[in-house]
């Protein structure tokens, strides 16, 4: 199977609700914000566990892999501990995440003991189009406690009551060679991402439930011309009358895609399709599918879901 | 000499202090080291190649806006196992120890929407390639703010020629090492109101196994405003009057033995 030829741009939207988008473990698990726009921030590696998390559950092998169980000790991979020490191809060959983001591991009886890879895709950390308000949600919860006695205790929980993120990233053919990334396997990931966000385990706890995939575009450069937009989040603005911590749902805006549409348009030469994937609730404007001047298709998993 | 200039910004940078480990913090600005890698992904030279391709290169930094900095916390995956040996797994078993720690939370310092101007110089093919490149805003590698996750995006600005200043008094818009300063007189223009100097200790040269060759004190404005000073060494006026300091090329300070 050959590597990835063409160079990818990738914009992914999704909302959440009364939900925690990606909490500080050093700040009482807040919801990251930017203090002086009142932006909220997602990390890279929040959605790149998703993505992982949803890959797994569709049959993939992935490398970091969130333990199960009280010890960690269910998952029988005495077989994974001799192949990933032995070879790292063999990682390469077996674990999508690996050559989708890179990684760093160790070689026994190699003195370099690290080897590491950058990955082709990329994601920059993820942000909100507007402003949002961050609640405090305040509860109690009942603790197992001796025989005839009450034990409570007072919970609190920070959550954000909506917020529309927008994430950057970039699929690079030149790193794609270093870890043998394929077509397929960026197919996979587009897949996971969409699912990983609708119905994904790792999204259906409680701080992290009422997760929504939105918008899912896929920019497809010709091969060989080396060059992408950049920065497509800045293109995307979500436009609501109401006030920006006063919105609740993807039905108080709509999506303006009229930058990305125009630098697009000046791109056109460069671009061999754009592949779309968007929520029936999404309101766009302009109209994707009558603005775009290139070919835009559906993926291919599109069907499925 | 022939100088290339474009802009690189982000909405966060993160350059690595060569001295903190579990607490990164970040350089205000991006090291020479680093500008060679950024040139470097933009040429297409893989990690390996970057350093020995782009040595025969000048290199000259310029904020372009006033420094700011976040911090927020990361959950990471602990890397040491009871083995002894690097492994970033979330398996506990595998960590040789069922109820050793798999997470770790790490404080993390942000350069928050940086923005900077890069200047390389030199006569070379690789410059010529390097402006064709930028013209188009093409890129072999995906360019970041120094680490792989902070995504840049960048735009092409000039080619000008530079002619080299004697000593005396200019008005930088660049970062320079302190000892360029002239030792008597250097800052006596620069003080004002509103000019913020700072000086930060940074790698300048790395030889191709990535050890360090120079440590220089760095002196920047946080403003990202010029500063008037006096300088002993040769600093370089471009074609469009702007005057920048340009770290040589490495071969010519660090000795080829080396």
């Amino acid at each position: 199977m050959s590597t990835l030829q063409n160079r990818h741009e990738i914009l992914f939207l999704y909302d959440v609700s009364w939900a925690n988008p990606n909490g500080d473990p050093m700040d009482e698990n807040k919801p990251r914000i930017d203090e002086e726009t009142g932006v909220n921030i997602v990390t890279d590696v929040r959605l790149k566990r998703t993505v992982r998390d949803a890959l797994m559950e569709l049959g993939y092998e992935v490398f970091l892999r969130e333990e199960r169980g009280e010890d960690g000790s269910r998952r029988t991979k005495e077989d994974i501990m001799i192949y990933y020490e032995s070879d790292p191809r063999k990682v390469l060959e077996q674990c999508i995440d690996i050559r989708l983001f890179g990684g760093t591991f160790a070689l026994k009886g190699d003195d370099q003991n690290a080897f590491s890879l950058t990955g082709p895709v990329q994601f920059k950390f993820g942000r909100s189009l507007h402003r949002v308000k961050v609640e405090l949600i305040k509860g109690t919860s009942i603790m197992p406690s001796a025989a005839d006695k009450r034990q409570g205790t007072f919970t609190e929980v920070y959550v954000v009551p909506y917020s529309f993120i927008v994430f950057y990233g970039i699929a690079n053919e030149k790193a794609a060679a270093a870890t043998q990334l394929t077509e397929e396997d960026l197919e996979a990931m587009f897949k996971a991402l969409w699912v990983g966000h609708k119905a994904g385990t790792d999204v259906i706890t409680r701080s992290k439930f009422g997760h929504e995939p939105r918008l899912l575009v896929d920019i497809v450069y010709k091969p060989g011309t080396l060059t992408h937009m950049g920065e497509l989040d800045k293109l995307v603005a979500f436009r609501s009358e109401k006030n920006d911590e006063a919105i609740r749902d993807i039905s108080d805006g709509m999506l303006d895609l009229s930058g990305l549409v125009e630098k697009m348009a000046a791109y056109k030469d460069k671009i061999e399709k754009v592949r779309l994937r968007m929520d029936g609730r999404l309101r766009l404007v302009p109209d994707v599918n009558a603005a775009l001047e290139v070919p835009v298709e559906p993926f291919t998993w599109s069907k499925e879901i | 000499m022939k100088v290339v200039a474009f802009d690189l910004w982000s909405d966060y940078g993160h350059f690595r202090r060569f001295f903190t480990t579990s607490s990164p913090l970040t350089y205000s600005f991006p090291p020479p080291t680093a500008v060679r890698g950024i040139v470097g992904a933009i040429l297409g030279k893989g990690r390996d190649e970057y350093l020995l391709a782009t040595s025969g290169l000048a290199i000259g930094v310029r904020v372009l806006t006033a420094v700011k900095r976040v911090r927020w916390g990361q959950n990471f995956i602990f890397t040491k196992g009871t083995s002894g040996q690097f492994d970033p797994t979330l398996l506990a078993q595998r960590k040789g120890n069922a109820q050793g720690m798999v997470r770790t939370q790490v404080k993390y310092e942000y350069l928050r929407a940086p923005r900077f101007r890069l200047y390389v110089g030199g006569n070379s093919a690789l410059l010529e390639e390097l402006e064709a490149l930028l013209r188009e805003h093409r890129t072999h590698y995906t360019v970041s703010m120094g680490l792989s996750e902070l995504l840049a995006d960048f735009s092409y600005v000039g080619t000008y020629g530079a002619t080299a200043l004697p000593p005396g008094t200019y008005e930088l818009v660049s970062v320079f090492p302190v000892e360029i300063l002239d030792p008597e007189r250097g800052l006596e223009n620069v003080l004002r109101s509103g000019v913020k100097l700072a000086k930060e200790r940074a790698p300048v040269y790395l030889a191709p196994d990535r050890t360090p060759l120079l440590y220089q004190d760095v002196v920047l404005e946080m403003g990202g405003q010029p500063v008037r000073v006096t300088v002993s060494e040769k600093v370089y006026r471009l074609d469009n009057g702007d005057v920048v300091y340009l770290w040589p090329p490495v071969s010519t300070l660090i000795p080829a033995s080396r």
